[in-house]
């Protein structure tokens, strides 16, 4: 960016340095790549859960507690990846809705 | 994720007051066994609880879905009390003076380590529902 010149009342010509913000730098995955490891995490989680379930009905869970800890963090990663999605498909209609 | 570690150590509290009330559960049903199988009476048992901090035992080495800050039992003892003697010659395990050795277990002690096993539980259980609600907070600013 070019530096801002400033005209002052007086006429003499003040420079005034520009404000510098910390470079971004870009991470070494990219966005898909970070949704897709987030998505498989969710969907092992699922798994586990799955798993764990099944060992409660069929009460050949030896750690109940941990079973049901297992469900909840199903559950709510579950939760936030639903979020998410309503998230991308709420700005993926906002872009189309955009008048060309 | 970082959320679900307070869900962890609530469930190795959860797990870790059930195996007491389970060593509570066994005093109690054998307050009056004379014959185990070392041929001795029955002793009561006790748990023996363990922070897991993180700095004693490696990730690698704990069991499966232990929470690092949770706690686990380590081992369950025999406590060392006196043992009750009932004198009662006619009875199978009475020794030659007579005397029959009873365990040690007290059924009042018992039932308050199980008022304060089944609150320690509860306690347990609010601050998973806690940590619950508190991930559904956060949720709900996605919204």
């Amino acid at each position: 960016m070019a530096d801002l010149r400033i005209l002052p009342a007086e006429g003499a010509t003040r420079t005034v340095t520009p404000l510098r913000f910390p470079e971004l730098r870009p991470s070494a995955e990219n966005f898909g790549a970070a949704l897709g490891r987030a998505v498989a995490e969710v969907d092992s989680l699922q798994n586990q859960a799955q798993e764990v379930a099944g060992a409660l009905v069929a009460g050949q869970a030896d750690d109940t507690a941990q079973a049901v800890a297992m469900i909840e963090k199903a559950n709510i990663s579950f939760q936030f990846a639903l979020q998410i999605r309503n998230k991308l498909l709420e700005a993926y209609q906002e872009v189309m809705r955009m008048p060309v | 994720m970082d959320l679900f570690r307070a869900l962890d150590i609530s469930a190795s509290g959860l797990a870790a007051q059930r195996a007491r009330m389970d060593v509570i559960a066994e005093n109690l049903a054998n307050s009056e066994t004379t014959l185990t199988a070392t041929g001795a009476a029955y002793r009561r048992k006790a748990v023996l609880l363990e922070a897991m901090d993180g700095r004693a035992f490696p990730a690698i080495l704990r069991p499966q879905g232990a929470a690092d800050g949770g706690v686990q039992v380590t081992r369950v003892m025999e406590t060392l009390d006196a043992p009750r003697r009932v004198h009662e010659p006619g009875h199978p395990q009475a020794g030659p003076d007579g005397f029959v050795t009873f365990p040690n277990v007290n059924p009042l002690t018992e039932m308050v380590d199980m008022l304060a096993t089944t609150r320690a539980y509860e306690a347990n259980a609010t601050a998973f529902q806690a940590a619950k609600s508190m991930g559904a907070k956060l949720l709900e600013l996605l919204r």
